[in-house]
Parts: C-alpha cells; sequence; structure tokens
C-alpha cells in the first residue's frame, strides 16, 4: 500500500519537474539579430523582392518596416526606434506586446497590424474583446482569413517571409479598392483595343 | 521558396538582345515592323505606375544593376521585372498583345520570338499578379504564363491572368472578358479549362464544383415560405437571410391569409405577368423560344 503510494509521488514528482523545466522554453522566442540588421540597411526593392522572400521567419524588425511600407508606400525611416514610435503613435502596434526588434514576430500580431492599416474592426468579438487585448491578435487573424487575405494557420506561429510578402501585396490591394490611395485599376483592355489593328 | 523562385527564374531563356529600342514618341511603325522567323523581339513599356525596376538579360543579380522602368524602354527576353507597393507596369508584345504587371510582382520575359506565322510568349512569375489581353491578328498568338507550380497557357484571349502565392503556393488563374485559357497545375498534371466568367485555384476544381461554393444563398426557413419568396430569395438573396431577405425586393401579389392551408407569407396566386416585350434584336427562332414568351411580331 505505502510501496504503490511512494510510485504514485514519483509519478506526480516527475510530470511537475518536466513541466516546469518545459515552461521556459515555451516561452522563449527565436533571435535573428543578423537578419534584422541586415533588413535595416536594404532599399526598399531589394528589402521587398531579395531579403523577406528568402527567409524562414520574418522578425519584429522586417515585420515593422513592412506595415509602414505598406501604411504609407514608402519608408524613411532609418532605425526600428523610429519605425516602432510612429507605429505606435498611430495605433498600429501595441506597445502591451513588449516585442523585440531581433525576435521572430507571430502571425497574429502581424494580422493585427494589418487588420489597423486596413482599417478593419471585425466582428462583435474582435471590437468587445480584441479591442482591449484579450484574443486580439487570434481575433484579427480569423478577421484576414474572412476576407481572403491569410489562411487559417494559428496565431501564434511564426510567419515566413513569402507569406509577408503575400500579404503586403493582397492588402495593398485591398487599400487601393477602397481608394485609400489613388489608385487606377491595371487595365489591359483598354491598351489592346488602341493597338493597331494589323494590316490585310 | 527561394529555391522555387529560382528555378522558376532560371527558366528564363537568355536571348541575344532585340532589336533596336522603340520610338516612344510614335512607336506604331517599330511596334508592328514585321521580326524574322526566329529572330527575338522585345516588349515595350507603354504604362509605368510607381515604382517599377527591371533587371536586363545577363546582368548580375546586385542592386545596382536593376534599372527604374519608364515609358517607352525596350525590354528583350530574359529581362526581370520588379513592382513595388502601390505599382504597376503595363507592357506591350508586338501590336496585338498587351501584359499587366500588378503590385508586388516578380516577372520575368522568359521568351518572345517569332516562328513561322506564330508569336510565341513566355511570361515566369516568380509570385504575384500578371494579366494580358490578346487582340486577334495576322500572326497566331501562343502565350503561357508559368509559376513554380502551375502554368497558364493562352488561346486567343482578352484579360485573363494568374496570381501566384510563393508563401503558400496557392496560384488563381482567371478569364474576364472572352476567349479560352487551359491552366496546368505541374504538381500533379490535372488539366482545367476556363471560359470567361470563371476562374480555378490550386484545388483545381472544375467550374461547377467552384461555382457552387462561392454562390451561397441563405434560406432561413424552407417550410415557412411561399414558392415566391424562396424563388426571390434564390435570385436575390445577399447571403445575409433574414437581416435583408431578397435585398429589399418584395414579392408581387396579395398576403394569404394566416391559419390553415395559409403560411402567414406572400404567393403569387393572384398575380398575372403583363405582355413580355422583347428586347430589341431579339431573334425569333422557327422551331420555338424555348418557353421564353417571346412572340414573332404579326
Amino acid at each position: 500500500m505505502a510501496r504503490g503510494l511512494m510510485t504514485r509521488r514519483m509519478i506526480w514528482l516527475s510530470a511537475l519537474a518536466m513541466t516546469a523545466s518545459a515552461l521556459p522554453a515555451g516561452c522563449s522566442r527565436t533571435v535573428r539579430t543578423a537578419q534584422a540588421d541586415r533588413a535595416e540597411q536594404l532599399d526598399e526593392d531589394t528589402f521587398l523582392h531579395e531579403h523577406l522572400p528568402a527567409q524562414p521567419m520574418v522578425t519584429t524588425a522586417e515585420a515593422y518596416r513592412a506595415m509602414i511600407l505598406l501604411a504609407d508606400g514608402r519608408d524613411e525611416c532609418r532605425i526600428f526606434d523610429q519605425r516602432a514610435a510612429m507605429l505606435v503613435d498611430r495605433g498600429i502596434t501595441r506597445p502591451d506586446w513588449r516585442l523585440q526588434r531581433d525576435e521572430c514576430i507571430d502571425r497574429g500580431s502581424v494580422a493585427w497590424m494589418v487588420c489597423r492599416i486596413l482599417d478593419i474592426d471585425g466582428g462583435v468579438n474582435m471590437r468587445l474583446l480584441g479591442s482591449w487585448g484579450p484574443g486580439d491578435r487570434r481575433y484579427a487573424v480569423r478577421e484576414l482569413y474572412y476576407r481572403q487575405l491569410l489562411d487559417s494557420t494559428p496565431a501564434y506561429r511564426y510567419m515566413s517571409g513569402a507569406e509577408l510578402v503575400d500579404l503586403l501585396g493582397k492588402a495593398d490591394a485591398y487599400l487601393a479598392e477602397r481608394g485609400r490611395y489613388p489608385a487606377a485599376p491595371l487595365d489591359v483592355v483598354g491598351p489592346v483595343a488602341q493597338t493597331r489593328p494589323a494590316g490585310p | 521558396m527561394r529555391r522555387t523562385v529560382a528555378t522558376c527564374l532560371s527558366l528564363v531563356l537568355i536571348l541575344a538582345v532585340g532589336p533596336a529600342a522603340l520610338g516612344q514618341s510614335d512607336p506604331a511603325p517599330e511596334a508592328t515592323r514585321p521580326a524574322a522567323d526566329g529572330e527575338p523581339m522585345a516588349a515595350r513599356v507603354i504604362r509605368v505606375t510607381g515604382n517599377v525596376s527591371h533587371l536586363p538579360p545577363g546582368a548580375a543579380d546586385a542592386p545596382e544593376a536593376w534599372k527604374p522602368a519608364g515609358v517607352g524602354d525596350s525590354l528583350p527576353p530574359g529581362t526581370k521585372i520588379r513592382t513595388r507597393l502601390r505599382s504597376s507596369v503595363v507592357l506591350q508584345f508586338g501590336d496585338d498583345t498587351v501584359v499587366g504587371i500588378d503590385r508586388v510582382t516578380l516577372a520575368a520575359i522568359e521568351d518572345f520570338h517569332r516562328s513561322g506565322d506564330t508569336k510565341r510568349m513566355k511570361i515566369g512569375l516568380g509570385y504575384g499578379t500578371v494579366r494580358a489581353a490578346v487582340r486577334e491578328a495576322t500572326l497566331r498568338s501562343d502565350m503561357t504564363i508559368e509559376s513554380p507550380t502551375a502554368t497558364l497557357s493562352k488561346r486567343g484571349t482578352i484579360d485573363f491572368g494568374m496570381h501566384y502565392e510563393a508563401g503558400t503556393g496557392q496560384f488563381t488563374i482567371f478569364l474576364n472578358e472572352e476567349g479560352l485559357v487551359e491552366a496546368l497545375k505541374f504538381l500533379t498534371g490535372e488539366r482545367r479549362t476556363v471560359r470567361p466568367g470563371e476562374f480555378v485555384t490550386a484545388a483545381m476544381l472544375r467550374w461547377v464544383d467552384t461555382a457552387q461554393r462561392i454562390r451561397f444563398t441563405s434560406i432561413q426557413d424552407r417550410f415557412g415560405v411561399t414558392e415566391g419568396e424562396f424563388a426571390l430569395e434564390v435570385r436575390s438573396g445577399t447571403g445575409l437571410g433574414g437581416v435583408a431577405p431578397g435585398s429589399g425586393a418584395g414579392t408581387y401579389g396579395g398576403v394569404r391569409p394566416a391559419g390553415a392551408g395559409g403560411t402567414g407569407g406572400t404567393d403569387l396566386s393572384n398575380y398575372r405577368p403583363g405582355p413580355i416585350s422583347p428586347p430589341t434584336g431579339a431573334l425569333y427562332r422557327p422551331e420555338g423560344n424555348f418557353g421564353t414568351g417571346l412572340v414573332p411580331p404579326q
């Protein structure tokens, strides 16, 4: 009887120890300092078309730069702190998240920033709960999924650079379709109608 | 991903630089100049919005090698093109083909030459959106848009294109106006024909299956509505159901009485359609008009 109780206690203690040791590992984030450094030194074209598509995970520095490009069409900031201050001032990111420059960013945070830029307020849950914190990033992913701007993978997953480029393109089209900046739709029918008919 | 894009772009056929740059002020004579058999031709930039750059064929892929695109630029086969956010470019291939490269796109002119009485064009798409229109001319046009997972073959069409996402491998091939397009998925070898107004995605569903999924009709209570209301919902429903029944439109006829035999809804029992006025230019077929009510004028 006492032996069985002892065995059960040992199992419980082992499980507790394993859980305690796993918690810090689960909370740690991937850091990519060199990648973030390089992203700040590149011109916009190289950043968008060569650097980002090659990254398996995007850092906060890269995501912030991409968000400013999406919101303004150009990025005149030089360093991460300028971009962070600008995004916080405009309510595009939340200081409560304590995102660090070199850490890889999750899809939920990116989705929330895109929702802010696109003026997507979401549904009842996102307005009631997400507006002050709980589930904000998860609701943002669901909202972008609903609008076919993002796929439905979890909000806590890291975002790849190619995914970010795809999202930027679709979000930019979303802005243009709603007249958020002056843009004429890409027209190929008009120009081809104006081409000179071939001779007999 | 970078490898797939590189694989796509490595297919670029680096042909000899095309004929002299085409004049901007009066490009028609140069644009319509017939090319000799097998001679490479060059596309011409006819419209630029925002920031668009191109990399000449054979140039090392260094940031300083990319040049901003301007109206009138001549782009021979092997040229890579990229567009930023809020940017696009329209290219003219000869005198009958126009290709538009939309925002956040990496593409390449892989091939553009004349072979016999056929003009062959091939656009490589790393990611983003490419649209095109081809008018019928004396030369036959054979055009292909190719991405790492799918290819689109054109069969003489107006306003068709492909959107490809490098991050997920998803694509959409569409045809807006007229003609016929064939889509081929490399991974599975599946082929689909796309007709005007249709599109096909990476799922490669037939249009009849795709259409069933994108046309949603909300019927709140099938047994509590009359046939007229049901028909109205199907025809005018917005998907909002009871919030906006029939998009604000109403059914004809009086209110069906409540109680036994009545549902409290409206019905069409008192509705008698008026005479049908045939549309201008209506054709009267000798074998009948298939119940459309059109009667030949006496």
